[in-house]
């Protein structure tokens, strides 16, 4: 067995891979959350382009290899529309 | 009225595009002046801030003053940082001030990035640890410095307070309730409230919520962009009502 093999019956393997996320210069992101079921990762949460979501499934699968890795990230959305808000 | 643009956790990589939204430039038509509350960039590289100052272009020099949040420290480049952002004729403040003069009045803008710590009840106290002790100082020296700006802020029609760390609670809803203590502290509301301020915008809490006030009634605005959903926030604040569209 290799290492990663070992690791799914890591039970912190959440808090590895959100560290791992932050700290890559590929994603630095923050704002995500990993869910493990099984052998399956769950990886959800927002992200500031597509690109970045794109990044968030290859680091994943780097550092979890042989996992089933599942992007369920969004990309942050900015399309709604602009309303003025007066304040007292 | 004085028209205030607000947005934060732009966090602009070397990819990003249309950060203010497909018209930016319409920004100089409905806004006095753009407060950015941190997280600016990514990870807080030089050519990350490149990005960004070439987006600002886009805004038709509308006054704009920022604050650093977290991610621009990420990789210790963040005097690179401010450097370029000062190049495009951006403010960043850090317990100093910045006032623009507007149509409806002199707008007062003081600015920490602020720290965490937590709140009332639930809070970090400078005891214990060096560390434990730092972290918490760290957090009182830096309300210290926005509570002595706000202050010096003289002749204005308004003060705002921009920070990118959250000084309520309120804003946080949505959030994990076991990392509020690294999303702000009540020493920012007090900071806040003893400086005399009408507004405070924040960043930083992505599943936050929006509105909410200070302890001591001062308006408080959650404007991480994840949060607003929307390419800034746009809030009228004070003077004659009628001028708020214009």
């Amino acid at each position: 067995m290799t290492e990663r093999d070992d690791a799914f019956d890591d039970p912190y393997v959440p808090g590895h891979l959100l560290e791992a996320l932050a700290s890559d210069e590929r994603v630095g992101e923050q704002d995500l959350r990993v869910d493990v079921v099984g052998h399956r990762v769950l990886i959800s949460g927002t992200v500031a382009s597509e690109e970045r979501r794109a990044a968030v499934e290859v680091v994943a699968r780097e550092f979890l290899p042989g996992w089933d890795v599942r992007n369920l990230v969004d990309v942050v959305q900015r399309s709604g529309p602009v309303e003025r808000e007066e304040l007292a | 009225m004085i028209r205030i643009a607000a947005v934060g956790d732009i966090h602009v990589g070397e990819e990003s595009a249309d950060v203010f939204g497909p018209r930016p430039e319409a920004l100089v038509e409905e806004a006095d002046v753009l407060l950015l509350a941190g997280d600016l960039t990514r990870r807080g590289q030089r050519s990350e801030a490149e990005v960004l100052a070439v987006e600002l272009r886009r805004t038709r020099g509308v006054p704009t003053i920022a604050v650093l949040g977290n991610h621009d420290y990420e990789t210790d480049a963040s005097a690179e940082v401010i450097a370029v952002l000062a190049d495009a004729g951006v403010t960043v403040l850090e317990g100093t001030t910045q006032t623009v003069d507007t149509p409806g009045g002199r707008l007062g803008i003081a600015g920490t990035k602020g720290f965490g710590g937590g709140f009332q009840g639930a809070s970090g106290a400078e005891f214990g640890e060096p560390e434990m002790k730092a972290f918490i100082a760290h957090t009182r020296t830096l309300a210290n410095g926005l509570t002595a700006a706000l202050t010096s802020l003289d002749r204005v029609a308004a003060r705002v307070a921009l920070l990118h760390y959250s000084p309520i609670e309120s804003t946080l809803q949505g959030e994990r309730l076991e990392i509020y203590p690294f999303l702000g502290s009540y020493l920012l509301a007090e900071a806040v409230d003893r400086g005399g301020a009408q507004l405070a915008l924040h960043g930083h809490a992505h599943r936050g919520t929006e509105k909410g006030l200070t302890p001591g009634g001062t308006l408080v605005r959650n404007v991480a962009q994840p949060v607003l959903r929307r390419p800034y926030g746009l809030y009228c604040l004070g003077g004659d009502e009628t001028s708020c569209g214009s």
